[in-house]
């Protein structure tokens, strides 16, 4: 009865041990980490429809943050991409509302400058509607493909320093020295980074 | 010496769901967060399904219940499943900026291991996640089963594994269920053996950022078991089969980075109700029982394991 015992219960151990050892499988899996910068302008007061505010990033920090956030590292990057942007009003007072138009255009500033291509555009928004909101704004091709290349040699192990500049174009109701346009706001830009990571996976059948 | 061997048994009993289920947690907090709350339902689904087939099977083989007497076996319960196509895939909705919204059939938990990458307005793109790419599930738990007391048994499962690890946390299991035996009340006539029961568990995997678990779920089961015993060799062959109704309920407590800023994600996966029909073989020898079973459920399972007890007598 004791060595019946013995055996069933070796037999046991043994299947037990084996299954641990086969069940585990070696895996690379993509995970997606979501990397965002963000800027805070203070417009204003002023009676003139035409305003400018521009704001620069160097991607490096920015990415390795995020990145060591989420465990990871440059060298764990597969592949990064402009995913989109956003705007929203933070701080709006005034006994009307104003729509504002224009775009967001940006520029390599690191090694030699290029020249500005837009890659937000807002037309006709309302203050008092974005205010509190983070209002999504579709991208323009040639500005994403300036921020996808500086992604590609940030992968390559460069530091590009981009230049982002807001061009306000229209103010309805135009604004005056008695009314002048008055805000805050915030603009963020998002990107998807794809990390490679080895990990070892259960698939016991 | 047999106590030795016995310990050796529970230690690989208790062990074993940590090696199968940790590494999963682990990861599956690294992939959702890049979801917030609808998309993770949809990725993290087949897991759910595989928590409540699993803890949902193994509670019986026989339905055979002494009325009085000791009845005490040590049990060690392994079911699988294997997961079907369509459970790869999930219609996945952008999130965030990405202009403009669209969904995909994106990797579910279990699907292909590389992203899923779709292209926006201005040359914008998404990228959704992929999964673990795994063909099938396994849980394994240990058992003990107490009786009988007017022909009625107790059957408790309970595992507790502190993994040590920060990022992994800790699992816990613990069941708690009642069998009664119905055929003592017809006679010796009666031509199988008939048994109601039920079991409840709780089964929690992980820690998220805040300490709390990653994942809590909760098991029902009631039904009703039939059984015949029959003579082989110097063992009894019992095939057996079941009727019950499961219920299943999983929550979700993790960190998002799917709107650019970590912000704790709540989901509440709806609760599963399920009919449930077993049929297995069962073989009792005087100190220890195999068992191999297949499970007709909303997701099918197969199981198998072992017991050491009195189950034979």
């Amino acid at each position: 009865m004791r060595s019946a015992l013995s055996l069933l219960v070796a037999s046991l151990l043994i299947v037990m041990g084996g299954a641990t050892a086969c069940i585990m499988e070696e895996k690379v899996v993509e995970i997606v980490v979501n990397g965002e910068t963000t800027t805070d302008f203070q417009h204003g007061p002023s009676a003139s429809e035409s305003f400018t505010d521009d704001f620069s990033v160097s991607l490096a920090p920015v990415l390795d943050q995020a990145l060591a956030d989420a465990g990871f590292s440059r060298g764990d990057i597969k592949s990064a991409f402009l995913k989109g942007g956003a705007y929203g009003v933070t701080v709006f007072s005034h006994s009307h509302d104003w729509a504002v138009g224009g775009e967001v255009s940006v520029q390599r500033i690191d090694g030699t400058p290029g020249s500005p291509s837009a890659v937000l555009d807002y037309t006709v928004q309302s203050l008092e509607g974005a205010l509190g909101k983070k209002t999504p704004v579709p991208l323009v091709a040639p500005g994403t493909e300036v921020i996808d290349q500086a992604l590609t040699d940030y992968l390559a192990g460069g530091d590009p320093t981009l230049r982002f500049e807001v061009n306000n174009s229209d103010v309805e109701p135009p604004p005056t020295a008695a009314d002048p346009i008055q805000f805050e706001w915030k603009i963020w830009v998002e990107v998807h980074v794809i990390v490679e990571e080895e990990t070892e996976v259960p698939d016991p059948f | 010496m047999r106590n030795r061997y016995l310990w050796w048994c529970v230690l690989a009993g208790v062990f074993l769901p940590a090696v199968l289920a940790a590494p999963v947690s682990a990861q599956i907090e690294d992939q959702l967060s890049a979801y917030s709350g609808a998309n993770a339902t949809g990725y993290l689904q087949p897991l759910a399904d595989s928590f409540g087939a699993a803890l949902n099977s193994g509670f019986y083989r026989s339905a055979y219940i002494p009325t009085t007497g000791p009845r005490v076996s040590l049990e060690v319960l392994v079911m699988g499943l294997y997961f079907s196509d369509d459970q790869r895939t999930f219609q996945a909705t952008t999130e965030g900026t990405f202009l403009p919204e669209q969904t995909a059939a994106a990797p579910t938990v279990i699907g292909a291991n590389r992203a899923l990458i779709i292209d926006g307005s201005g040359g914008a793109m998404y990228a959704f996640p992929g999964g673990l790419d795994m063909d099938s599930f396994g849980m394994l738990a240990p058992q003990l089963r107490l009786g009988a007391l007017f022909g009625t048994e107790a059957v408790f499962r309970y595992a507790v594994v502190n993994t040590g690890d920060s990022e992994i946390g800790d699992l816990n299991l613990l069941g708690l269920g009642a069998r009664h035996s119905v055929s003592q009340y017809f006679g010796k006539l009666f031509p199988v053996d008939l048994a109601i029961g039920f079991i409840w568990q709780s089964f929690t995997v992980g820690e998220n950022s805040r300490g709390e678990n990653l994942i809590d779920s909760d098991a029902f089961s009631v039904g009703v078991q039939a059984s015949k015993r029959l003579p082989f060799g110097f063992a009894t062959f019992e095939p057996y089969t079941a009727l019950s109704y499961d219920s299943f309920h999983m929550k979700l407590d993790y960190d998002s980075e799917a709107t650019g800023t970590a912000e704790p994600i709540k989901v509440d996966f709806d609760r599963m109700n399920t009919g449930h029909w077993t049929f297995g073989l069962n073989l009792n020898f005087v100190i220890a029982n195999l068992y191999a079973e297949y499970n007709v459920a909303s997701t099918s399972s197969f199981g198998f394991g072992l017991a050491l007890g009195n189950l034979g007598f």
